[in-house]
């Protein structure tokens, strides 16, 4: 089976490319004719493929496991909302997004020696420690009842006011953040990145420099959650502590292990298919909570490679099947 | 003064509690090296299996027939979870007994809705003078269960057939099994251990606050803190971290800010693990008990 | 070649000690520029354990110096800053990437390997990546590996995988090498591709410490030889003289037998 990854090239870029138009021609759509409620969802899952983006670099592709999701996007979201008071929009933006990948630089820079086990706890408890923070930093997050009106970001190019348009500037940000994501995906720091998460000790004899790469894959991160957290503020309009839970961390994770890793696909299929999933399953009320661990459970014994991977898989064998007899086959065999 | 008594016991004895969960969460891991996140809602279900069973027979029947109830809850998690996923990187099992425990979660909300209840103690109510100072009955008891039970898992390590070879697990797993050491059969046992510790824990934590659904991340949170600095092969550190950070909790809540209750086993672990990035255990302790 | 060469790999009573085993009890040796060393000796007796203390991967005392530089024992990378590269006995690549993309791995060039490169600076990131392709395919048609080139690790062959492995080490132009039982599970041919790469490798002056128990292969490439047991350098000179020294015979009666060699 030949690599799924182009690393370089036009295949690639052509691939993405073309992706990209779709998806904003989607947005579009979704913009010009939604009502209310399904523009409330499209942003919401906007928000959820830059996290799972994020998501992905720092686990599917470093190895790193870190619960510290909704600390990091109610920093972002919140450092928008403060910024914004003094700031346009745009500029607030990019503020809140520098400022959290600098805190998730500070994380992971203060546990760099903890092994990843125990990372990822700590990370769990740092988290919970921001947020804890922040429901008792009132300035900042307005306490118990939150903060609001929260200016859109808009670019100067829609409505602040019109939920229509501040969404599709959302969907563009998303999209920015696909392209991003993709680049990084098929680059060579993301193939270091793999030596680093599966071949750590070859990795360090090779000359790689492990932490660098580490905390660069976290930085990443950050600033996507923080993103994340931006985008989260300026669709919301009104955002408070509370929406920012461990549960949101559970959420990455399923979308994560839902789509697959290896290709920016794997995380926008996780959350186009997670995301709707609460107001599906709103008709089975009680039962939802059970419905994501059970789904979890499942796409982790049965899926380990996620959706992508049921499709290299299919792939594989579809090629496997079509081939003539006779045929010299030059790749070398299927798993 | 007069704080500090009541509160030093307070932080035993929720310490001791949170040293029973603690203990099935290493018990499980050296016997697998599994990570099992799923531990604190265990804790959880004990109390409201409590809660169901002790209106319908007396309090002790009631205790008993919960440790068996969790005892088989925690092998079905070895059935469904770990076994399926043996050959799996550790932290994908870590991660599957993440979704056990939202499982387990939303299932309790089904079961009992999202709204505290009560539970009533099956180990006495009220307190009791004890050098001049008023002392919940419960907490004594708790306390002094929880010397006992470690007391006998101590000797179950130290002097039975089966604790050596989970100790033998814990130290070389490839070897012990090639010596022909029972790996299956010990972890459906282990987990079930855990399931049935964290039962006791259920039964004793549940009456002194309001049990919900949801308490058990909390509680696997500030179990991990003891777990994390105590290391996760070394029953006697974990429980010698779970008290320290109990009366910690209770002392800084007491004495600074009720606030950041929550946060302060995260903020004292998370100093330690910056001073010391392994833990405080020293591997040799792995090899003791 | 005037100004005298520094020895590629010196080592001066290197100690290891872990479970409450000293795995190394004081083991000294010299790896001159441009030659071959072999080291070997029966299982167990530390040669492996020497490579990882030289690596630092395992703690260790003592005094080691590569290309004539003090290097830090107990901390992993340094040695590899130095221009000293290792492989493994059982050859490992990871079995998402490609040969040549395991290749590129080693590389030393680092410039457009970072996040802010992959995004920002593309042009800058591609030429690089360019340059890394070259070498890696460079590096694989010279060990014979090109076959692997665009397979990814998880179908590769075991041969293909040592094959792989030695071109990530050399693509990384190391000065000195430590090769940890290269010949395992090679065949006759193979093996003879093996010498003959050793053998160059020594004449552009690569200084090569190669752990191995295929004693035919010792004594073609190696110019000296060393025989650890238990932890300890049993004896060391020219491969002839070392195979006819009684308590080498002695450790290795029983071995020589079942190898057959």
């Amino acid at each position: 089976m030949t690599s799924t990854r182009a690393s370089t090239g036009t295949r690639a870029n052509t691939a993405l490319g073309s992706g990209l138009v779709c998806y904003l021609v989607v947005g579009y759509v979704i913009a010009a004719g939604g009502d209310g409620y399904l523009l409330t969802v499209a942003s919401l899952a906007a928000v959820n493929v830059v996290l799972a983006v994020g998501f992905s670099i720092v686990y599917a592709q470093s190895g790193q496991f870190s619960f510290a999701t909704a600390g990091l996007a109610a920093a972002g979201a919140f450092g928008y909302a403060w910024f914004a008071k003094h700031m346009p929009a745009e500029i607030a933006l990019v503020a809140a997004v520098a400022a959290t990948t600098v805190l998730g630089l500070a994380i992971r820079l203060a546990t760099i020696r903890l092994s990843r086990l125990y990372f990822a706890i700590a990370s769990v408890a740092v988290g919970g420690l921001i947020t804890i923070v922040l429901v008792n930093w009132e300035s900042l997050s307005g306490g118990a009842s939150g903060v609001g009106p929260v200016p859109a970001v808009t670019f100067g190019m829609v409505d602040g006011e019109e939920l229509a348009g501040v969404f599709l500037i959302a969907w563009l940000l998303s999209a920015v953040a696909v392209a991003a994501g993709s680049l990084l995906y098929r680059s060579a720091w993301a193939r270091d990145l793999l030596v680093v998460k599966d071949l750590r000790h070859i990795g360090q004899n090779d000359g790689l420099p492990i932490r660098r790469l580490e905390l660069e894959a976290y930085a990443v991160h950050a600033a996507f959650t923080g993103l994340a957290g931006v985008m989260l503020a300026s669709t919301g309009t009104f955002i408070s502590i509370a929406s920012f839970d461990i549960s949101m961390a559970l959420q990455v994770l399923i979308m994560v292990v839902l789509g697959g890793s290896g290709r920016v696909l794997g995380p926008v299929i996780g959350a186009a298919v997670i995301t709707p999933l609460p107001e599906i399953l709103h008709g089975a009320g009680k039962w939802s909570g059970m419905v994501y661990g059970i789904t979890l459970l499942i796409v982790l014994v049965a899926l380990p490679d996620g959706v992508l991977g049921l499709w290299d898989r299919f792939r594989a064998w579809a090629r496997a099947r079509l081939v003539r007899p006779g045929t010299v086959r030059v790749e070398g065999g299927s798993p | 003064m007069d704080r500090f008594i009541p509160l030093l016991f307070a932080g035993f004895s929720t310490g001791a509690v949170y040293a029973l969960v603690a203990s099935g969460i290493v018990l499980v891991h050296k016997a697998s090296g599994a990570v099992n996140f799923a531990q604190g809602d265990l804790l959880t279900l004990g109390a409201f299996v409590y809660l169901a069973f002790t209106g319908a027979m007396p309090p002790m029947a009631a205790v008993g027939l919960t440790i068996v109830v969790l005892f088989l809850a925690g092998g079905a998690i070895e059935r469904i979870v770990f076994v399926p996923l043996r050959d799996q990187p550790r932290l994908t099992v870590a991660v599957a007994t993440f979704g056990i425990a939202l499982a387990i979660q939303a299932g309790l909300t089904v079961w009992q809705g999202s709204d505290p209840q009560s539970v009533p103690s099956a180990f006495g109510h009220g307190s009791v003078d004890v050098f001049g100072t008023p002392l919940p009955v419960l907490s004594l008891w708790t306390i002094l269960i929880t010397a006992i039970v470690f007391a006998g898992m101590y000797a179950l390590f130290q002097f039975t057939q089966i604790g050596r070879m989970v100790r033998a697990l814990a130290a070389d797993r490839e070897v012990a099994v090639l010596y022909g050491v029972p790996a299956s059969g010990l972890n459906f046992l282990t987990f079930g251990l855990s399931g049935a510790l964290a039962a006791l824990g259920g039964v004793l934590l549940g009456p002194s606050i309001a049990i919900s659904p949801m308490m058990g991340f909390s509680i696997v949170l500030f179990v991990f803190a003891a777990v994390t600095i105590g290391g996760f092969d070394s029953m006697g550190g974990v429980a010698a971290s779970a008290v320290v950070l109990g009366v910690a909790q209770q002392l800084l809540t007491g004495y600074v800010s009720s606030a950041y209750t929550n946060a302060y086993p995260f903020l004292v672990m998370l100093a330690l693990l910056l001073v010391r990035p392994t833990g405080l255990a020293r591997p040799i302790a792995a090899e003791r008990f | 070649m005037n100004a005298p060469e520094v020895d590629a790999l010196e080592v001066k009573d290197v100690k290891v000690h872990f479970g409450g085993v000293y795995a190394l009890k004081g083991v000294s040796l010299t790896v001159p520029s441009g030659m071959c060393v072999g080291l070997t000796g029966p299982n167990g007796s530390g040669k492996s354990t020497l490579v990882n203390a030289v690596t630092g991967v395992v703690d260790a005392a003592g005094e080691v110096r590569a290309q004539g530089t003090p290097l830090q024992l107990s901390r992993p990378g340094r040695a590899a800053r130095l221009g000293l590269r290792r492989t493994y006995q059982t050859p490992r690549v990871h079995p998402k990437l490609t040969g040549i993309e395991n290749v590129c791995t080693g590389h030393r060039l680092m410039a457009g390997r970072s996040a802010s490169a992959a995004v920002f600076r593309r042009m800058r990131a591609g030429a690089a990546e360019r340059d890394r392709r070259r070498d890696a395919e460079a590096a694989l048609d010279r060990v014979g590996g090109s076959a692997a080139a665009d397979v990814t690790g998880a179908v590769m062959t075991y041969g293909q995988r040592r094959l792989v492995e030695l071109a990530r080490v050399l693509v990384a132009e190391p000065r000195v090498l430590l090769l940890d039982e290269p010949s395992a599970g090679l065949n006759d041919t193979e093996v003879t591709a093996l010498r003959t790469l050793i053998a160059d490798l020594a004449a552009e002056g690569v200084g090569v410490l190669l752990i191995d128990h295929r004693i035919s292969l010792l004594n073609e490439v190696c110019d000296r030889l060393v025989v650890l047991e238990e932890g300890l350098k049993l004896h060391e000179g020219e491969p002839a003289d070392v195979w006819r020294h009684d308590r080498v015979r002695a450790a290795y009666i029983g071995e020589l037998d079942d190898a057959g060699n």
